[in-house]
């Protein structure tokens, strides 16, 4: 397999050139996802200290369970970002010791403590501007269940409404987000 | 789940792995044979990957140096073992050495796996402590607040110089009480329910006005009123009360020299019945 540097490399590819269990494919893989990664397990665990644990955790799981991931069942980062959230919810709770906590918190962006925090992809999108365009509903579905780890049933009980509610909710929080990158992307063209 | 449809947000829900197994399976059914919500399931892995971009944070550097000793460890023990058993001609001696070699990288193995699992507990517990001691933090600086309203009111109070009023609203109802303390001009207004605001204009006798932001001292229910200029006379009026249930207005006139205040003169609190 030729090396490629990255980003050069296309998703296809690099999940090819781990597939011959090359530690620098999976240094290249780390190099890719590493960040948008650890700042969703930063968000939940609200810890720098357990964020860390969980991130290396989280990888040492991913080249472990490597094997096991399907192609045709959808996108690697996908995979790759459903292993984090669920160890940094374990440990979330484990810390805190009680899975029902409110965790508004986690979508708060005046919680992000940019003094502790290593540093931030300047190029991102603000996510106080993605707060800014979800309604509270759809956040705090969002909360729920992207943050806190509850099932669609749980979160329907926690929150009071009609379990197809949370699913629409969910959907529509998700079209927003699509069209507000959208036009994020326009604008930067 | 219908064959050829799923309900919105379903396909939102498998991409979160939110759904139990077996709607998991429904899911890759029905995709498997619908083209098109293949599509729209890349869109929404599209949306989250660009949702997580959106929180992207450098981790530390070493975590990427542990990360690949970590694999290159276990790649090392898993290759060890599967290369062992190939060996075709190993001596006894050789064999001997290879089981006791096995069993030392074992030990090594169990050893690591042991100290990673206490190193982990005591980073969790560390982190507990941590949180704790944010919480203890926040209370004790909430107390020391809570002590210096305390210290204010009290000076106040325990003031031989101070005098007190009842603030009555135009149906004669108490509304709170004024304290006076003619020695250092200050005044405090204890209302009788807790408040969300409330501000004030001084009106001195000299003519000159003052904005006064009155200074919740303890639980929105005592506010210190601190008068700056020596005058004869000060006339406390449009003093803005937001209570719970909508505004209101009070007017209170502070005399420098003894009687303060008289009683009649005490102009009435104009607040709504529901108010306060």
């Amino acid at each position: 397999m030729t090396r490629k540097k990255l980003p050069d490399i296309d998703e296809k590819d690099l999940i090819a050139w781990l597939r011959t269990g090359d530690q620098e494919a999976f240094g290249s893989l780390y190099d890719r996802y590493s960040a948008a990664i650890y700042g969703v397990i930063s968000r939940i665990v609200q810890s720098d200290i357990v964020a860390e644990d969980v991130l290396q955790e989280s990888f040492v799981k991913i080249w472990r369970s490597f094997a096991q991931y399907d192609e045709s069942k959808g996108r690697l980062f996908t995979w790759m970002l459903n292993i984090a959230r669920n160890l940094a919810i374990d440990h979330y709770r484990s810390i805190n010791r009680n899975p029902t906590q409110n965790c508004s918190a986690c979508f708060d962006v005046d919680l992000i403590d940019i003094e502790h925090s290593h540093s931030f992809n300047p190029d991102i999108i603000g996510l106080r501007e993605l707060v800014n365009v979800l309604k509270p509903d759809q956040i705090e579905i969002i909360d729920h269940l992207y943050y806190q780890g509850f099932t669609h049933v749980e979160a329907a009980e926690k929150i009071e409404i009609p379990l197809g509610t949370v699913k629409t909710r969910l959907h529509s929080a998700l079209k927003t987000l699509r069209i507000f990158f959208r036009d994020k992307q326009y604008s930067n063209e | 789940m219908n064959n050829n449809s799923l309900s919105p947000g379903i396909l939102e829900l498998y991409a979160l792995g939110i759904l139990s197994p077996d709607e998991s399976a429904d899911v890759d059914h029905i995709l498997a044979e619908n083209p098109d919500l293949q599509q729209e399931f890349k869109a929404i892995e599209d949306d989250l990957e660009q949702f997580a971009n959106a929180q992207s944070k450098n981790p530390p550097p070493y975590i990427r140096a542990q990360v690949m000793n970590a694999i290159g460890a276990q790649q090392k023990a898993s290759g060890d073992s599967r290369n062992n058993p190939s060996q075709p001609h190993t001596s006894q001696s050789s064999r001997y050495w290879i089981i006791a070699s096995a069993g030392i990288v074992g030990i090594a193995l169990v050893s690591s796996l042991f100290l990673l699992n206490n190193l982990k507990n005591e980073r969790n517990t560390l982190a507990s402590l941590q949180k704790e001691n944010e919480k203890l933090a926040t209370m004790i600086d909430e107390r020391t607040v809570s002590l210096g309203a305390q210290n204010n009111i009290l000076s106040i109070l325990a003031s031989s110089n101070v005098s007190s009023f009842s603030a009555v609203d135009q149906f004669g109802e108490t509304k709170g009480r004024l304290y006076w303390n003619r020695s250092d001009r200050k005044a405090l207004f204890i209302v009788a329910k807790p408040v969300q605001q409330l501000t004030a204009t001084m009106y001195y006798s000299d003519k000159t006005t003052e904005n006064i932001p009155l200074t919740s001292e303890e639980s929105k229910q005592a506010y210190l009123l601190q008068i700056n200029k020596a005058a004869d006379s000060v006339l406390i009026t449009d003093v803005a009360v937001q209570s719970v249930n909508g505004f209101g207005n009070a007017s209170i006139k502070i005399q420098k020299e003894k009687p303060l205040i008289k009683r009649n003169t005490l102009r009435k609190i104009n607040l709504p019945k529901t108010g306060m």
